[in-house]
């Protein structure tokens, strides 16, 4: 375990997660008071990456859901397994079984399938794991009021075998992109913390450790590019995950430096809708390109 | 001991002063503050304030207004622990702040660029003016009558009413008897009293698709208050569901869905005055209604949206375009609204020329005037 902020930040970085101190103490906090973390942020600005640097620092397992409209319990919590039981039922027909004993038989723990919330319920790893829900926004708000309930007692009622308790709690990150509001309710019972787009100093620290081949010219160029284009009103703006993406793009087509046609190509590594990408053609990319020489 | 105490003692002082400001801190948050001094160096201002921001800050929108008043409220010297910066006066420091901010009250004919002071800060006073009315009569009272303590009562109404639209427009269905999915868990409990043959099969219905939303707003001169109100209601419905998507117009159309998103409704005005800047200019529905097609037709793909125009109806521009327009338009969309403040009245005609070329392919056609009639939308919608 962690004695301090500095420990958790030297840890991060180790495992290759370019942080501020901010986020060092924002899971350092969360350790030590045993609290679920709720980040909020645009898409692509490593939100997910934090729960994953997480489960490898605690050197424990990652456990995932992923939210999506319509998400319910039988896909994230437990599921029976109904083609084992149907089979179960009809060997016990042939056996001539008593049929109280069969019904007891299907309804236990052998014939559960575990979903993601379940499972870090049940998890007997030697350290808790880490569970990631995550965009929770996409889910639906009856998800929510039952995620509510599991994160409050980390126990889980299911109705043919009684109520599991977690054996250890695992450790709770809640992803938002905010398409809607989180209701208050579960929004109080986390940390909470809204994670910008990153500075170009952040960005540029982050280019060089995750694409070691690049030379210090583009990577400085690539987010100089970045921060400017961030600024223009995009249906989706680019995040550091884009960032990435053309750095190793630009890699691959063996450019060293920005230039008009060299963004052409690989437009499509940075802007993902159509509008954007055509609003980016028509003038936007001399702004962008201009800033960039002003800053050389 | 006393010390510690004493750093508790503001902490607490510091948790009310947020929650005065309207920023919803629990006890649970405030519990959490106390466990978490004895884990950090609380003579690290960073750390101190990373600790009470995660723990008492639960939306981006709260952010500026928790650093404002950290600053104020607590002064640090090297090697010292926090300081409540007013020391024991600092009971007054709620009361101060919220007086400050107010930019005072006023009346009469509105203007979009007094918009910010209108629908000022929570937490300002504003000089109460004249009459108050009951609820009720309130309801039926037309946007453009309102006096200023009014229109803050209204702005509560008008935020819940379309907070509880978005919940009713994401609510789905599930199971029953009939449906198009086989429920195989509820169908083999049920199979047990049959011994373990599956007789009656138990059926799951599908989630219907939640429908998407596209509000078009008319912000040209003529429409002004009423624009006001249509954004405030857009603005609740914007930030509480996901699906929709707000465009303004007056001669250009401009989409601001981002600009509603993830900041309080006053900043979010003041964005959009600076931002869309032709504000008051004339109204071209028709030039609107073609950039919006040119430029966003992926919007309308899904053939399940409720297209909402809010608008007079008051067109400069070309009829024959506007004419083409909607009949593209509504062939696209699952409903077409046109919402029209002046209709309120017994003797409005929809006889001005842009109103006129729209009605024939309106699926409905509702005045938007006061509250009563925007609750009378969101049942619609619903």
């Amino acid at each position: 375990m962690f004695h301090s902020i500095e420990d958790v930040q030297s840890a991060m970085e180790g495992a290759q997660y370019i942080t501020d101190r901010s986020i060092a103490t924002l899971l350092y906090l969360s350790l030590k008071l045993g609290k679920p973390i709720l980040v909020e942020g645009e898409a692509g600005v490593g939100k997910t990456e934090i729960a994953k640097v997480l489960a490898q620092i605690l050197e424990t397992k990652l456990i995932r859901l992923q939210c999506y409209e319509g998400l319910d319990v039988s896909t994230s919590l437990y599921e029976w397994n109904y083609p084992k039981q149907i089979l179960w039922m009809k060997q016990a027909e042939i056996c001539e079984a008593p049929q109280q004993a069969v019904v007891k038989e299907i309804f236990s723990p052998e014939f559960l399938i575990q979903r993601p919330l379940l499972e870090a319920i049940q998890s007997h790893s030697p350290n808790p794991p880490v569970l990631l829900i995550d965009e929770i926004d996409r889910s639906d708000e009856e998800f929510e009021a039952f995620l509510l309930e599991v994160l409050s007692d980390f126990q889980i009622t299911i109705p043919e075998i009684g109520t599991l308790r977690a054996t250890q709690r695992p450790w709770v990150i809640i992803t938002s992109n905010r398409t809607r509001e989180i209701h208050d309710a579960l929004k109080r019972r986390c940390l909470y913390h809204w994670i910008d787009y990153p500075s170009f100093e952040k960005e540029y620290r982050i280019v060089l450790t995750k694409v070691p081949a690049i030379n210090k010219t583009l990577a400085d160029q690539i987010c100089s590019f970045m921060q400017v284009v961030r600024e223009k009103d995009f249906y989706k703006k680019p995040g550091i995950s884009e960032t990435l993406d053309w750095a190793n793009a630009l890699i691959q087509l063996h450019r060293d430096h920005l230039d008009r046609s060299a963004v052409e190509e690989t437009l499509g590594c940075i802007l993902k809708h159509f509008e954007d990408i055509r609003k980016m053609r028509e003038g936007g990319l001399d702004t962008c390109l201009g800033a960039l020489r002003k800053s050389d | 001991m006393d010390r510690d105490s004493d750093l508790l003692k503001k902490i607490l002082l510091f948790s009310q002063t947020l929650r005065k400001r309207k920023v919803g801190v629990t006890v649970d948050n405030t519990v959490d503050v106390l466990r978490g001094i004895s884990f950090i160096d609380i003579r690290e201002r960073n750390d101190f304030y990373h600790l009470l921001k995660f723990s008492f800050v639960s939306r981006r929108e709260e952010m500026k207004l928790f650093d404002d008043l950290f600053e104020q409220f607590w002064s640090f010297e090297t090697g010292m622990e926090p300081l409540a910066r007013k020391g024991d006066e600092s009971q007054d420091f709620a009361e101060e702040e919220g007086e400050a901010l107010s930019p005072g009250g006023q009346t009469g004919g509105f203007q979009i660029r007094d918009w910010t002071d209108q629908f000022g800060e929570e937490g300002s006073h504003e000089v109460a003016s004249v009459a108050y009315s009951p609820d009720e009569i309130l309801r039926e009272k037309n946007f453009g009558n309102l006096q200023t303590e009014e229109l803050k009562k209204i702005k509560e109404f008008v935020i819940t009413l379309s907070q509880k639209l978005a919940r009713l427009l994401s609510r789905r269905w599930k199971r029953g008897r009939r449906g198009d999915r086989l429920d195989l868990r509820r169908s083999i409990r049920h199979s047990i009293k049959y011994g373990g043959e599956i007789v009656e099969l138990r059926m799951r219905q599908s989630k219907p698709k939640p429908p998407e939303l596209l509000f078009l707003c008319d912000v040209s001169g003529s429409m002004d208050i009423y624009s006001q109100f249509a954004l405030l209601f857009i603005y609740g419905i914007q930030n509480a569901y996901p699906h929709c998507e707000t465009f303004v117009f007056s001669t250009r159309l401009s989409r601001i869905t981002p600009l509603l998103k993830r900041r309080g409704f006053e900043e979010a005005l003041s964005l959009l005055s600076r931002k869309v800047l032709d504000w008051s200019g004339g109204t071209n529905i028709g030039a609107a209604l073609h950039q919006l097609r040119e430029n966003h037709c992926g919007l309308l793909r899904s053939g399940r949206t409720f297209f909402l125009i809010f608008s007079d109806g008051w067109d400069r521009g070309d009829s024959a375009l506007l004419d083409c327009e909607m009949k593209n338009l509504k062939k696209k969309v699952r409903r077409l609204i046109w919402l029209n403040p002046l209709k309120e009245s017994r003797y409005y005609q929809p006889l001005c020329r842009g109103m006129a070329t729209a009605l024939p392919y309106l699926d409905d056609f509702l005045p938007c005037h006061n509250f009563r009639s925007l609750n009378n939308l969101a049942h619609l919608l619903a």
